[in-house]
């Protein structure tokens, strides 16, 4: 009996973590939007959307949260929104350990100022989902951004250059010109625990 | 030969021309490179429209389908009456025209335009009475037309009253929804993008022009 009741609690536990993370609003990508020109001589814009799969996004938590978080692209065409297949993009992925570290680094951007740092990790495409490449992580609570760089080939075969920095929301500042919205940096799992440590109980 | 096969013959030799003109005549049914069609798992939705004793009279819209407040990614195939896209020239355009886009209840946000039609000449007729087929691929990012489309409809934009034939049919196939026009909005509108004595922009992957090819096919 004492069994039943223990399980039975532990199940709703688990219920009440997966519908509080669940019901957190996500956070929207940022996105840069980069022109070009199709063979017939008129304009086009290709538009490469930034961010985190499944956000809001959480650092790893053993038996709790399992961090993975990868950098997620959507490469499509701006005004119809149809996605493009083909891309070679590579990221460097930079990382923050707090937002003092952030605050002391300086604008623009230099890489030497981060706590850690991946270069030339290849962002694959994923497979039956046309336009998405990801560079797959396991991440830890802090701020985050990505380089994002290579090569977009638009419908027409025209090869368009891409090469643009997204941090997360907390570092925008560091941000390439014409990087707009964001996503959301990695939160401590805890903090959505309900009663948690910031909670008084009755006695 | 008995009765059946009699019956049968016309269809036969019918479908064995079919077959030689499409193996020897080209790439009629190219594949598109901004073409998404539908998931795999998910059936299209697919609307078919007989036009077969409908005459339009100038100005006569006829509305064929509206998605909204979803814009949508699809083909069209037209078969309809039809003219030469200018005298002595082998690609024929159709007398009616199609248009799509986005009508709004609130003009400003209203965006409608011609849509590209590839001309399907080793199905299409054009001896007298004329009757074409047409291709569309909603949206066509690189040919042109409206980039968000919750509307295609008809227009008679000639001067004259268009009469369709027994077998002209309009049949649209729409695959997957690419947004809500509610969030990716058009402005500035009122946009038609065409006038009166306006026709679609056509092009024909399989005459010897090749001007008229458009572009993103393989």
């Amino acid at each position: 009996m004492k069994h039943t009741t223990l399980s039975l609690l532990g199940v709703m536990a688990a219920v009440t973590l997966i519908s509080v993370i669940a019901s957190q609003e996500a956070y929207a990508h940022g996105n840069i939007k980069i022109p070009l020109t199709i063979a017939n001589g008129e304009q086009r814009t290709v538009q490469v959307v930034l961010g985190h799969t499944n956000e809001p996004s959480y650092g790893n938590e053993p038996g709790t949260w399992d961090g993975i978080h990868g950098v997620d692209i959507t490469v499509r065409d701006a005004d119809t929104k149809l996605p493009i297949k083909t891309a070679n993009l590579k990221v460097d992925k930079y990382f923050f350990k707090n937002q003092k570290k952030v605050d002391k680094a300086s604008v623009p951007f230099n890489p030497t100022d981060a706590d850690a740092k991946d270069l030339g990790v290849t962002a694959g495409a994923v497979f039956g989902q046309p336009g998405k490449f990801l560079a797959r992580q396991m991440v830890i609570d802090g701020i985050y951004g990505y380089r994002v760089y290579g090569t977009v080939t638009y419908f027409d075969g025209t090869n368009v250059p891409v090469d643009f920095t997204g941090f997360c929301s907390d570092a925008s500042k560091f941000n390439s010109p014409g990087f707009s919205g964001g996503y959301g940096c990695i939160g401590d799992i805890k903090d959505t625990k309900f009663p948690g440590k910031k909670h008084k109980m009755k006695d | 030969m008995t009765n059946l096969n009699k019956n049968k013959l016309p269809l036969l030799l019918g479908t064995a021309f079919l077959a030689i003109t499409i193996a020897y005549g080209g790439t009629v049914f190219a594949s598109h490179s901004f073409e998404l069609g539908a998931a795999a798992g998910t059936i299209p939705d697919n609307t078919h429209i007989r036009l077969n004793d409908i005459t339009m009279q100038p100005g006569d819209i006829f509305p064929l389908y509206d998605s909204s407040p979803n814009y949508v990614s699809g083909h069209v195939l037209l078969k309809a009456p039809c003219e030469p896209v200018a005298e002595g020239e082998d690609t024929y355009q159709p007398t009616i025209a199609l248009i799509a886009g986005h009508v709004d209840e609130n003009l400003e946000h209203a965006n409608m335009q011609l849509v590209p039609l590839y001309y399907i000449n080793a199905i299409s007729k054009t001896t007298e009475p004329s009757s074409c087929i047409y291709h569309a691929h909603i949206p066509d990012p690189l040919n042109g037309g409206a980039p968000r489309v919750t509307d295609i409809d008809l227009i008679n934009l000639s001067d004259e009253a268009i009469s369709f034939g027994d077998v002209d049919v309009v049949d649209i196939n729409i695959q997957q929804v690419l947004g809500s026009i509610g969030t990716d909005q058009y402005h500035d509108g009122p946009v038609l993008g065409f006038g009166p004595g306006d026709h679609n922009p056509v092009y024909d992957l399989n005459d010897e022009d090749p001007h008229n090819d458009g572009l993103g096919h393989s």
